[in-house]
């Protein structure tokens, strides 16, 4: 029976080295660029033509970028302004990336189901939020760790704790996204190894095989919500994280 | 017990982490729709706090699916 993980296998297409690393172009490039053409027809096209009364494609468009502005405006305010194209860039790579990953075409791949990419991503943020606190407040900005209203000794202990979590969050970030996909493209092949072992039954052939089908189904549907859902939520911890950092708090 | 056995049978116990989460997602959604329920206009605001709660409360448990993960496929 075939390996669950196998699809999580990286090809080299095209063996390319410089200054001594291995940067050859895999599948995973190969599936990033597809991701980034799917994203570059849909914005294109969404507003070739733009329209004051929106088509369904300008609509669509217009739809996403206005959830990522109110997100925005929400969680940071209107200095906020200023990072949309950032956040925006992200969730729409991400959703992309984790929805091309679905389709169970021959050769599918998830560029997010590898802690490489996700962390790539969680560190453009991290070192983001890391040089606007520090432009904008300067040395100020490490108040960020030091609780309001709190003695000095158990302030010491919260900031060490603070310090600690603001350290692990590019790497929770990361893990979060990774984790998540990996896991349910597991699933969904570890039931359609059960497709094939139920419905091979010598006596009563393919009927029980219907079952784990259906629940396959049902179970492309969540992966498919929580593509989305995680897409959504790195948008918003980058927004949140954001937030430290120009608004402190 | 060889190391392997050992490796396997930790990657099942290390999974049980994600079905506590699971507690902890629950308690947030029942909760969210707690309050939707008793203030449907808080809605808006509630929900990105569900979801941020949400995705903290799932880190957690996928710490311990990335652990069984290891214990079970990295040799």
């Amino acid at each position: 029976m075939a390996n669950p993980m196998e699809q999580f296998k990286v090809e080299t297409l095209q063996p390319l080295h410089a200054a001594g690393y291995d940067v050859s172009y895999t599948n995973s490039s190969a599936w990033m660029v597809v991701a980034l053409l799917a994203i570059a027809i849909f914005l294109f096209v969404g507003t070739a033509r733009p329209q004051l009364v929106p088509g369904r494609w300008q609509a669509a468009v217009e739809y996403m970028y206005g959830f990522v502005v109110k997100m925005m405006d929400e969680n940071v305010g209107p200095e906020g302004r200023a990072y949309v194209p950032l956040v925006f860039s992200v969730f729409i790579f991400v959703l992309a990336c984790n929805l091309l990953g679905l389709i169970p075409w021959i050769g599918a791949f998830t560029p997010t189901s590898h802690i490489s990419v996700t962390l790539g991503l969680a560190v453009i943020v991290f070192a983001t939020v890391c040089v606007v606190g520090l432009l904008k407040h300067g040395l100020h900005f490490f108040s960020l760790f030091w609780p309001k209203g709190v003695g000095p000794i158990m302030g010491s202990f919260v900031c060490f704790i603070e310090f600690l979590s603001f350290l692990s969050r590019p790497f929770t970030l990361a893990i979060r996204l990774f984790a998540n996909m990996t896991a349910g493209h597991v699933v969904l092949k570890v039931f359609g190894t059960f497709v094939v072992a139920l419905g091979s039954i010598g006596a009563l052939p393919y009927v029980f095989g219907v079952l784990p089908l259906v629940a396959n189904v049902a179970l492309t549907a969540l992966e498919v919500m929580i593509a989305v859902v995680q897409a959504y939520v790195f948008a918003l911890l980058t927004s949140l994280y954001l937030n430290d950092a120009i608004n402190l708090h | 017990m060889d190391v392997h056995s050992a490796a396997v049978i930790g990657a099942g116990l290390a999974a049980i982490g994600a079905g506590l989460a699971a507690l902890g997602v629950g308690t947030i959604f029942g909760q969210y729709l707690n309050g939707v329920v008793r203030n449907p206009e808080a809605d808006g605001k509630l929900f990105g706090r569900a979801i941020f709660g949400f995705a903290v409360t799932e880190a957690l448990g996928l710490m311990a699916i990335v652990v069984a993960f290891y214990l079970a496929f990295a040799k």
